[in-house]
């Protein structure tokens, strides 16, 4: 049966899933999507101050995931920008989708929300096609992330409150780097990560990438002909635009003058991502020099493949204090091993524009290689080139401030996404306490593409345990406690980037996850 | 869901775009891929393995035992869902013939198939490059193959 629940349902039927038919799944997230049962009585959301006012103005954002086509799943994008009264409703948008049937603009003819205190919220929005179903957490009322709900796509991603005043081609100027993924024409995996400057007037110069298909790598490119963008004049007011890079063409939302969302219109190959500002600087070796957190997330020709970890850049070309989690297709390799030795290097291109080479060798696991383009020195997008593999994400600054549990403690929201036989997503929000261990309770929802079911309010809890050296490799554990959801422990080695945020890899053999916490205010 | 792909013109500002291209530009040299550490597809190593089906390696995975003359080898087919949204069943005893590369890492060998043949029942698993096709979705190359149909 559907039912109704108190506090967080705004107007959708939502399937519950009785007890006795979980107990009887032998998996978890498996094929257990049956209907009936009684009405469960959700539990309380968590702390926070969040209220429907907490989501006000325009909000661009960019999912990917897998939908139901025909008979079997199938990956798919979308990007949009939808626009929130702060009351409850959502007063126009449009969105552009790369799904099974093509890609193409869709406008949203309305929609609702309701935000808890804690953040975490649930969304409508209709088109001519029908109502969608979304669950999201704010991390602050600019930006939280999106888990779709439905039973025949799963999705999970950002959304971002967008300003109005860069709407406009002129706002988009200078160097940008940008990182998309997704699927090939012929569907493999692709990856492109790249660099290129706007000039204000619709024109793309020093456009430079590198792409790798199903681990086959391009090689450094500069764009062909044709690179140049410009504002879509009938939807000019949500940010939307259109541009090819790298001899691609992408729909674009304009989050501000420094973000922008993209996704990839040439069907049958359907990428997403963004671009991001980059700082105007001769990048040279020097420019790479600290501690840096990384997180990358794609597919083997095993299947998923997720990695996390961290190194320490010394200006000169030398990588060290090099740790990472490496969970492919449910074989896991942590670095470094217990008798294992590992080196690493780097360079940065001689072109000054910031893209760069590294590489490590671990003396048992064997050699990984990267490419990235620095976005700045703190910051960059970040793909793997080693044979078979054809994954890409970022890395990341780390705080040289001390981490503790007590400046971890406090609110944070959540999202993870990976892959157990099919594709499953979630996001919430737990607070940590300042204990040592059994520190963390919260709430997640949770899409199981694999047994077509959405599980909402699920109680959480477990541990955040610090290393006596936070920087290095973290450990998250966390127990479901639901009536309505298998029971389950989720573990992750866990990245902190500062007392802020902190990235997850999965490490578990029966699934492939990644995510990341973000501190609520 | 049938609305028009919108298509703008990019004539005008690729113009203002090649003027400012910066004479100085050049193309950093990549170095290779690293060796495979983990399951690597190169086509030009396919095989094909005759043998009989014993069983799935464990409840929900893609990867399979095979009695071949040679001894037992492990096979992965890809996402076990994608062989069941295809209608391709497998029961123990079934002789059946697989394309593909053998691939050893740390972590084992395996058989990664790409394609499988039961009787006259052939089912494309995997890309040329190996990449399984359950993984992404093989029905938007048939959606496309119908939009070109169309088109004609």
């Amino acid at each position: 049966m559907s039912a109704a629940k108190p506090g967080r349902f705004i107007g959708m039927a939502r399937k519950i899933l009785p007890v006795a038919a979980v107990a009887a799944c032998a998996l978890l997230l498996g094929a257990c999507g049956g209907t009936g049962g009684g009405i469960v009585i959700p539990p309380p959301p968590g702390s926070g101050t969040f209220t429907n006012a907490s989501f006000k103005g325009q909000y661009a954002f960019s999912m990917s995931g897998k939908e139901i086509c025909g008979t079997s799943s199938s990956f798919f994008t979308r990007a949009g920008s939808i626009t929130a009264d702060g009351n409850g409703n959502i007063t126009g948008g449009i969105e552009d989708v790369n799904v099974c049937s093509g890609a193409f603009p869709l406008q949203f003819l309305g929609g609702s929300y309701q935000v808890s205190r804690d953040g975490r919220s649930l969304l409508n929005l209709t088109n001519s096609t029908g109502t969608t179903h979304y669950s999201f957490t704010l991390s602050s009322p600019a930006q939280g992330t999106i888990l779709q709900t439905d039973a025949s796509s799963t999705a999970s991603g950002t959304l971002r409150l967008q300003d109005p005043a860069a709407f406009s081609q002129t706002q988009i100027a200078g160097g940008y780097v940008f990182d998309v993924s997704g699927i090939s024409s012929t569907l493999n995996p692709l990856s492109i990560i790249a660099r290129f400057t706007a000039d204000g007037g619709g024109g793309v110069q020093n456009g430079l990438y590198d792409a790798n298909e199903a681990g086959t790598l391009s090689g450094q490119q500069a764009f062909p002909p044709g690179s140049a963008y410009q504002m879509d004049p009938s939807f000019a007011s949500a940010g939307r635009g259109v541009i090819t890079l790298a001899g691609r063409n992408f729909a674009f939302y304009i989050v501000d003058a420094t973000r922008i969302l993209l996704l990839g219109t040439d069907f049958p190959s359907a990428l997403a991502g963004e671009a991001g500002a980059q700082q105007n600087m001769a990048y040279s070796i020097s420019a790479l020099q600290g501690s840096f957190v990384f997180q990358l997330g794609g597919a083997s020709t095993a299947g998923p493949l997720v990695a996390g970890g961290r190194f320490s850049a010394d200006g000169a070309g030398n990588l060290t204090s090099i740790v990472l989690d490496e969970n492919n297709n449910g074989g896991l390799t942590a670095l470094p091993g217990a008798t294992s030795t590992i080196t690493g290097s780097y360079t940065v291109d001689a072109n000054a524009l910031g893209g760069g080479t590294l590489t490590w060798t671990d003396s048992a696991a064997g050699t990984f290689s990267y490419i990235f383009y620095l976005a700045s020195p703190t910051r960059a997008v970040f793909q793997e080139t080693d044979s078979g593999i054809t994954s890409d994400g970022l890395f990341l600054a780390q705080s040289p401030v001390a981490v503790t549990s007590t400046t971890m403690a406090g609110n944070h929201a959540f999202a993870w996404t990976g892959a157990t036989s099919d594709e499953v997503d979630a996001t919430g929000q737990f607070a940590l306490s300042s204990a040592a261990s059994a520190n963390v309770s919260g709430l997640m929802d949770f899409n199981a593409f694999p047994g077509r079911v959405q599980y909402f309010d699920v109680g959480l809890s477990g541990s955040l345990s610090l290393d006596a050296i936070p920087a290095g490799r973290n450990v998250l554990n966390v127990t479901t406690n639901s009536a309505t959801f298998p029971p389950s422990t989720f573990h992750f080695a866990a990245y902190i980037v500062d007392a802020n945020t902190v990235l997850l890899v999965g490490t578990d053999t029966t699934r492939v996850l990644a995510g990341a916490t973000q501190r609520q205010p | 869901m049938a609305q028009a792909i919108r298509r703008v013109s990019f004539f005008c500002a690729a113009l203002l775009a090649g003027a400012g291209i910066a004479a100085g530009q050049q193309t950093a040299v990549r170095p290779a891929a690293a060796p495979a550490r983990i399951h690597s597809y190169v086509a030009a190593r396919e095989t094909i393995l005759e043998g009989v089906f014993v069983r799935f390696e464990a409840a929900g995975s893609g990867r399979i035992l095979l009695q071949t003359a040679g001894g037992t080898i492990t096979a992965d087919l890809g996402p076990r869902e994608y062989l069941a949204a295809s209608q391709f069943t497998l029961a123990a005893g079934d002789s059946i013939k697989l394309v593909g590369v053998s691939s050893t890492t740390r972590q084992g060998t395996a058989f990664l198939a790409r394609v499988i043949q039961k009787g006259g029942e052939a089912l494309a698993l995997r890309t040329a490059q190996g990449a399984p096709l359950g993984r992404f979705g093989a029905a938007r190359l048939g959606a496309r193959e119908k939009r070109e149909e169309s088109a004609r």
